[in-house]
């Protein structure tokens, strides 16, 4: 049981690990970008569907780093509970409980197929 | 000026959220759509990326602490996700309005349900899938007496996770209250393990729709950056701070507050 627990403890440290990681990196992105002008909020009044993949070209396009060190910090939090399953996954596997670790791959599938449905939809 | 108005906002979401134990999506939704006038559909998706971040820092503590059902969490995991693939397939073709109508009648469940006084159960049935899978186990309480506890009630449990992972989606809030209704509820596992395992889970179910969210191009880091800040920040003061809080006070405060806003939300809904 100790293995287990411990195993637990490495999951927990390396949550807190991205939780930081993701904080820092949209801070940065923040402060990049400080200087906004205006109201920050106005383009949001009204939804407008844009898919991703099109506002990454655009930042790229312009070098707005500010911006895409902002989405590289999203990005590490959106992947942090997909990590956690798949770490899940691999303590069922260590402890033999492969009903279980099948489980969990079926919540990490089922995780890929949800974020693809994005794609597809924009 | 506005930017740090909104991580202030966010900041005291996280610290109220760990205090209180409920998820910060129903502070920030209305704050972003109330206050800021930001589209709903953007408030949501911005606060589905909180949500992800506080899940992730209170799930490390409660593993820590051995609360939380790991085995369980998995198991019902299939149905929030599942749910939540669902929610966000639907949230396409609702409109505005009837967002701001669910999210105050959500509120409004919400303030009633913490009114409700809480029995703790311990279980000594455990369930046919409970068994198979070997999902009952142990606690230690406030005491420091080990308590074990059976699962009953397995498939209700998991329905109920599908409308909260549903709702998660549509909503942007981590559906805790749903989660802790489905576990000590329906499941009759006790209050502190159903707490640990719900904030468990609240990350996955807020992180299928926000990959979804996030490649339809609805989160924008202008909203959703300042928002996790703020959240952090505040769910890290929570933690520090919860044994100083007069927590009852709060509660009652925040109960308040919800109807309020569950009003404003329901108001803006109808267009009144």
């Amino acid at each position: 049981m100790n293995d287990t627990h411990s195993l637990e403890l490495k999951i927990s440290k390396f949550l807190r690990f991205g939780v930081l990681l993701a904080g820092f990196l949209m801070l940065i992105g923040i402060i990049i970008r400080f200087k906004w002008h205006g109201d920050p909020f106005f383009n949001f009044q009204f939804y407008d569907q844009i898919p991703f993949q099109k506002i990454l070209e655009h930042h790229l396009k312009f070098g707005h780093w500010g911006q895409l060190i902002s989405y590289l910090g999203l990005i590490v939090l959106i992947s942090l509970p997909v990590l956690r399953v798949l770490l899940t996954a691999i303590l069922f596997i260590a402890q033999k409980d492969y009903l279980l670790a099948f489980i969990a791959i079926i919540v990490l599938v089922s995780l890929a197929l949800s974020f693809t449905l994005g794609i597809e939809h924009s | 000026m506005s930017i740090l108005i909104l991580i202030f906002i966010s900041t005291v979401a996280g610290l109220l959220g760990s205090i209180l134990g409920i998820g910060g999506g129903m502070i920030v939704v209305p704050a972003l759509t109330i206050f800021f006038n930001v589209d709903i559909r953007y408030a949501i998706a911005a606060s589905l990326i909180s949500i992800i971040a506080t899940s992730s820092g209170a799930a490390a503590s409660f593993l820590k602490d051995h609360l939380t059902n790991l085995r369980l969490a998995v198991l019902l995991e299939i149905g929030t996700v599942v749910g939540a693939i669902a929610g966000f397939l639907i949230s396409g073709q609702i409109n505005s309005s009837a967002l701001f109508i669910l999210f105050g009648g959500f509120l409004l469940f919400t303030s009633f349900s913490m009114f409700r006084k809480k029995n703790d159960f311990i279980s000594n049935n455990d369930h046919p899938w409970s068994q198979k899978l070997k999902l009952a186990g142990e606690y230690t309480n406030e005491k420091g007496q080990l308590i074990a506890y059976k699962i009953e009630n397995v498939p209700l449990g998991l329905s109920i996770m599908l409308l909260a992972g549903m709702l998660s989606a549509l909503l942007g809030i981590g559906s805790g209250v749903f989660k802790v209704m489905a576990m000590d509820g329906a499941m009759k596992i006790p209050m502190k393990v159903s707490s640990a395992t719900s904030n468990f889970m609240i990350g996955v179910t807020a992180s299928a729709s926000a990959g979804a969210f996030f490649l339809r191009g609805d989160i924008r880091p202008a909203i959703a950056c300042p928002v996790s800040l703020g959240i952090i920040m505040g769910a890290w003061l929570g933690a520090r701070l919860m044994p100083k809080m007069p927590t009852q006070l709060i509660r009652k405060i925040f109960i308040v507050v919800l109807l309020i806003v569950a009003v404003q939300m329901l108001a803006k809904g109808f267009k009144l």
